[in-house]
């Protein structure tokens, strides 16, 4: 926003406000005491109605009480004598419709009237009659109004005379004349009053049509609003603004009282006509804050032009200088604070001139000098090009060299998985006759013998399991599902699998076991952890083995402690590799060819946890692995230590083998549910390939009996069988009622359930089973 | 016979714009068209078109002479007919409103139309005559003014005080009002309660009343009592100019009669008529349903004495109380040699 509009928007506000200020502060009382004026001088108008209204009724009964006043009584007058005094009564008072003359004790003396006919001393008794026995503090007693032929209003009144007779006078009075005097009102240029008796009915109105209608007003506003109010209304009088009864018209009502009837007398005004003096005030105050306002603006404006006018000669200069015009100057024809800055800004141009010539030299000078270091750094350039090139070459060499290498690495894989594999299904038969034959022996000597070929063979098969697994993370077919899983858990099966051993050999084996949840492969983790425990337990000869864990920060740390033979130090880094045989190690044959430290390192890797050793030769070993703790709490797998049947199914290894997907998914949910790991396939290639992925060889296979191609659950567990050399049991699931045990014995480590099945059953089953096999194992 | 025709006489009020005599309430902004039917003595007859000017007068005093356009028609044919037609045509133009102005304008409107309100003038009681319920909710679109009050009796008793020793009283009235009003039980009131006897004789013309008057009944009568009817409707100054001259007191209903030679009158009377048509019109203009509008009538009454034709009653003489009680007195008549004198 420019500068000369704000201030020409603060001043004119600023004036503006004040101006509207003052006139809030001096309009609103004189508002407020117009409209009281207003409405003083309509109630004055009221005022004035019901003065002529009670003139008028006052002059009738002066009239009524002067001829009643005669000495009637004594013989002076006649009854037609006093019958005439009352036509002539009639005739001067045009409002009287009839005269009833009454003696004390309410017979009727005379009646006169303007349309009946005149009676005399009729003797009529109208002693119970209303207008007789009506009373009054004073000698005359008004009643109700009434409509004659539902049409005129008229009123009765009584007059009680004084004297000795004590007769009492009753007239009927037509209200026509009162609504004379309503209608000869002048109350404004179309302001009106009108009459409302106690009773609340229109009595007395300009418009007589209204009145003979018998309108009662009791919901009307103006009634409602001056009902609370009828003392206010007889004393001073009340005003409000309310709509009119008849038109609806917005009216400005005022209400007074006639002390003797009780009537209402209203005048009303449109709210129009009775606020136009003081909308008029209003107007006026109006158009004068108009012109001060516009006045306010119109010197706003020329104050502030003069105001910005030195600033825009300022601006001016400083323009012409951002543009180059060095030798611009301001001029400023005052003697003020701006005339100073205007002279400041000269001072200042000119030295800005000065230091601009100063500042091109210097630049002539510094641009020699960088031409000179531009042509020095081109030639270094140039060298460092020449090393590239040079470096290029040894890379591209260095590469040749690594594709060499890892061909041969590659081959030496193919050649240790062929190996390993053919040389497997020999070993295991070779490990069954064995077995056949220490059973057959009944030569003592030879006993001994055939018990170290057994510890040959076992040897040579945990060497080939060894070189399978090896094979097969270089081959990089293991699969790595990392989850949020309970370290206690993998520990707690890291123990019972480890105990015995540790046991056999005299050392304890401690396991602590916190609740805490990690990031990782829980299958390739225990693999990891057993492998370190295995070795820590083999090469401990007293003492003890403990397994431990430690938070560091957002990682765990599992600790494998052993106080076995140690490791000296320059073997840290090799003690990973394989087949490395550190010294004093490969004393005993059965110590192995050192390809478990090779697979802890190279599943670790893959898990991208962080394996380290620390160690003293003769005192022991630690051995830590470093996982990431879970930042959700993952799902708790169920414990029951107490149970060994229990036991058994938690943390076991299963195949689930189905090609309906809802049915192999709840059976998956089931045994993971009870704490397996599980790997599920449609078929049995797919369970193949699944399980060519693990390090772990199943503890039970579950297949259903009819699968796709034409293959069967049996199929599925041989090929399994085959694919991992060991007896695996497994559980056949089918429909079909007609399959019998029979044909699969219990040798044959196949048992048949049929569907549905019950899951207690099942996991009673399942227990059993794995119960039967690792006592067969043992 | 005079030739029937309805002449509308447009000079004193405007018209809707194309020309038609079509109006209604739902017209909102235009002027209301509203007809003020007269049906006249004959074509010299200008006593309509003089209250049509009050008429417009009493519309400027209720402040609505801008909301309506007043529309003149004058039937001056002969016969009910002729009215009855003249009528139809007003309703076949759909006026807003209706102000009929005397007692056969009210008959013609009355079969012509029953939605649309008439504003109407009555001597008759109109409850009688079937125009109205009742004087205060007419019940039906009709309402107006009626100078029918039951003063039969009222005005026999005056003329008994005004010239005592009167006996026999002879009542000149015509068949039409004697079987539409109360006329004959006011008079069987008045001779049960003053004890005098009473004759009717009937003349709506000035030649029934010639030959009435030389009946021999009629010899014998002391007095007459006229009230208002077909004769003193139709030639009003013939017939107060024969009744003069049989030289017997004579009770009017009209205080003209006496001003023009009649000995006594007692006339109910009314607020300006005009005014009263204006206060209606301004009640329906309001939304007011006609049937709530009540039909308005004499509250007040003038008592009228001619000194003159008093004194001249023969052996009659007018009682002083009387002419103490008389709201008018006069001397003179017109056409007298002698000037009219207003006393009072």
């Amino acid at each position: 926003m420019k500068l000369s509009t704000r201030y020409f928007l603060v001043l004119t506000a600023f004036s503006s406000s004040a101006l509207v200020a003052v006139s809030l502060v001096e309009g609103i009382p004189a508002y407020n005491a117009n409209l009281e004026q207003m409405a003083r001088a309509q109630r004055a108008e009221a005022k004035a109605v019901v003065a002529r209204v009670e003139a008028r009724l006052n002059t009738i009964a002066a009239q009524i009480e002067e001829v009643n006043g005669l000495p009637w009584e004594s013989d002076f007058f006649s009854l037609t004598e006093r019958r005439d005094e009352l036509l002539r009564l009639l005739k001067l008072n045009p409002a009287i419709f009839d005269l009833r003359v009454l003696s004390h004790s309410g017979k009727e003396k005379i009646y006169v009237s303007r349309l009946s006919l005149d009676r005399i001393d009729s003797g009529e008794d109208f002693s119970k009659s209303a207008q007789f026995l009506r009373t009054s503090t004073t000698n005359i007693a008004y009643g109700p109004v009434y409509f004659r032929d539902s049409t005129d209003p008229y009123v009765s009144v009584t007059f009680r005379d004084a004297g000795p007779a004590r007769d009492v006078v009753v007239a009927e009075l037509n209200l026509g004349s009162v609504a004379e005097l309503v209608r000869n009102a002048s109350i404004g240029k179309s302001g009106y009053a009108y009459i409302v008796d106690s009773a609340n009915r229109l009595i007395a109105h300009p418009n007589a049509s209204l009145v003979h209608r018998n309108l009662d007003l009791s919901k009307s506003p103006q009634m409602e609003l001056t009902q609370p109010n009828r003392l206010q209304a007889l004393s001073e009088g009340v005003t409000i603004r309310v709509p009119s009864f008849d038109t609806g018209e917005e009216v400005v009502a005022s209400a007074r009282m006639l002390p003797s009837s009780e009537w209402m007398v209203f005048v009303e005004q449109p709210v129009a006509e009775a606020l136009a003096p003081v909308l008029a005030a209003v107007y006026r105050a109006a158009l004068l804050l108009v012109v001060l306002l516009a006045a306010a603006l119109v010197g706003s404006l020329i104050l502030a032009r003069r105001l910005v006018a030195p600033i825009l000669s300022l601006q001016r200069g400083v323009a012409a200088i951002r543009e180059g015009s060095l030798s611009a100057r301001v001029g400023v024809a005052s003697d003020d604070e701006l005339a100073s800055l205007a002279s400041e800004f000269n001072r200042m141009a000119e030295q800005l001139s000065q230091s601009y010539t100063d500042l091109e030299s210097k630049v002539a000078f510094r641009t020699t000098a960088l031409a000179h270091t531009s042509s020095a750094l081109e030639e270094k350039a140039r060298q460092v090009e020449s090393l590239n090139e040079q470096l290029r070459a040894n890379l591209a060499e260095l590469e040749s060299r690594n594709d060499d290498a890892q061909r041969a690495s590659a081959a030496k894989t193919r050649f240790l998985a062929i190996a390993s594999h053919d040389l497997r299904q020999p070993m295991h038969t070779i490990s069954l006759l064995v077995g056949i034959v220490r059973e057959r022996n009944r030569v003592e000597e030879m006993g001994d013998l055939l018990r170290k070929i057994q510890v040959c063979v076992e040897m040579m098969e945990r060497l080939f399991d060894g070189l399978l697994d090896i094979t097969r993370l270089d081959a990089g077919v293991v699969n790595v599902m990392p989850v949020d899983c309970d370290i206690s858990e993998i520990l707690y099966r890291i123990e019972l699998q480890y105990s015995s051993m540790a046991s056999n050999k005299g050392i304890a084996l401690r396991v602590r076991k916190p609740h805490v949840f990690v990031r990782s492969d829980p299958i390739l983790l225990e693999r990891i952890i057993g492998n370190l425990v295995s070795n820590a337990v083999r090469y401990t000869d007293k003492g003890g083995v403990l397994v431990g864990c430690r938070r560091v920060g957002s990682s765990l740390q599992v600790m494998v402690i052993d106080s076995g033979r140690g490791i000296s130090a320059e073997f840290f880094e090799t003690v990973f590799d394989e087949f490395v045989q550190l010294p004093g190690q490969s004393e005993g044959f059965r110590e192995g060819l050192g390809l478990g430290l090779s697979i802890v390192r190279r599943s670790a890797d893959l898990l991208g946890h962080k394996v380290s050793v620390r160690s003293s030769v003769a005192v022991g070993s630690t051995f830590v692995i470093e996982m990431p703790r879970s930042k959700t709490q993952g799902r708790r797998a169920l414990i029951a230590p107490a149970n060994v049947d229990h036991d058994r199914i938690f943390g076991a290894f299963a195949v689930v083998i189905d090609d309906d997907a809802e049915n192999r998914f709840s059976m998956k949910e089931l045994l993971v549910q009870w704490g397996c790991h599980v790997v599920d396939a449609d078929s049995p290639k797919r369970a193949i390939e699944a399980l060519t992925g693990h390090l772990r060889v199943p503890d039970l296979i579950v297949s259903d009996l009819a699968l796709r191609a034409r293959e069967s659950g049996f199929d599925a567990v041989k090929q399994i069988r085959e694919l991992t050399g060991d007896p695996i049991p497994a559980i056949i699931v089918t429909g079909d009622l007609t399959q019998k045990l029979g044909e699969h014995d219990l040798a044959s480590r196949i048992w048949i359930i049929h569907k549905p099945v019950n899951p207690i059953r099942f996991r009673h089953l399942v227990e059993r089973i794995l119960v039967v096999t690792a006592e067969a194992t043992q | 016979m005079r030739a029937s025709a309805v002449v509308l006489l447009l000079s004193l009020c405007s018209i809707c714009s194309d020309g038609q005599l079509s109006s209604g309430p739902d017209r909102k902004g235009q002027l209301l068209d509203v007809v003020y039917f007269y049906c006249s003595n004959g074509v010299n007859d200008t006593k309509g078109q003089a209250g049509l000017i009050k008429f417009l007068d009493a519309l400027v005093r209720a402040k609505i002479r801008d909301r309506v356009d007043v529309i003149y028609v004058q039937e001056n044919g002969e016969g009910d007919a002729a009215v009855d037609l003249a009528a139809r045509k007003i309703v076949d133009s759909r006026p807003y409103a209706v102000i009929a102005t005397s007692q056969d304008a009210l008959e013609g409107m009355r079969h012509a139309t029953s939605t649309i309100p008439v504003l109407f003038v009555s001597h008759i009681d109109p409850v009688t005559m079937g125009d109205v319920a009742s004087l205060n909710r007419p019940g039906v679109r009709r309402t107006g003014i009626t100078f029918y009050t039951p003063i039969a009796a009222k005005e026999i008793e005056i003329l008994l005080e005004a010239f005592p020793g009167i006996k026999r009283v002879g009542v000149l009235s015509d068949q039409f009002t004697i079987l539409h009003s109360g006329l004959l039980s006011e008079l069987h009131e008045a001779r049960k309660a003053l004890g005098i006897d009473t004759r009717v004789f009937l003349a709506s013309t000035m030649l029934e009343l010639q030959n009435q008057l030389k009946l021999s009944d009629a010899a014998s009568v002391d007095a007459w009592y006229v009230p208002v009817g077909d004769l003193i409707a139709s030639d009003f100054d013939g017939a107060i100019h024969a009744l003069r001259g049989i030289g017997k007191p004579i009770m009017y209903t009209r205080t003209n009669a006496v001003l023009k030679g009649g000995a006594l009158s007692y006339e109910p009377l009314l607020p300006d008529p005009y005014d009263i048509w204006a206060r209606q019109l301004a009640l329906i203009l309001m939304g007011v349903d006609v049937a709530d509008i009540p039909v308005e009538h004499p509250t007040m009454f003038k008592l009228a004495v001619n000194l003159d034709t008093s004194n001249l009653q023969g052996q009659m003489k007018l009682s002083k109380a009387i002419v103490k009680r008389a709201d008018q007195t006069v001397a003179g008549f017109e056409g007298s040699a002698q000037n009219q004198q207003q006393l009072h």
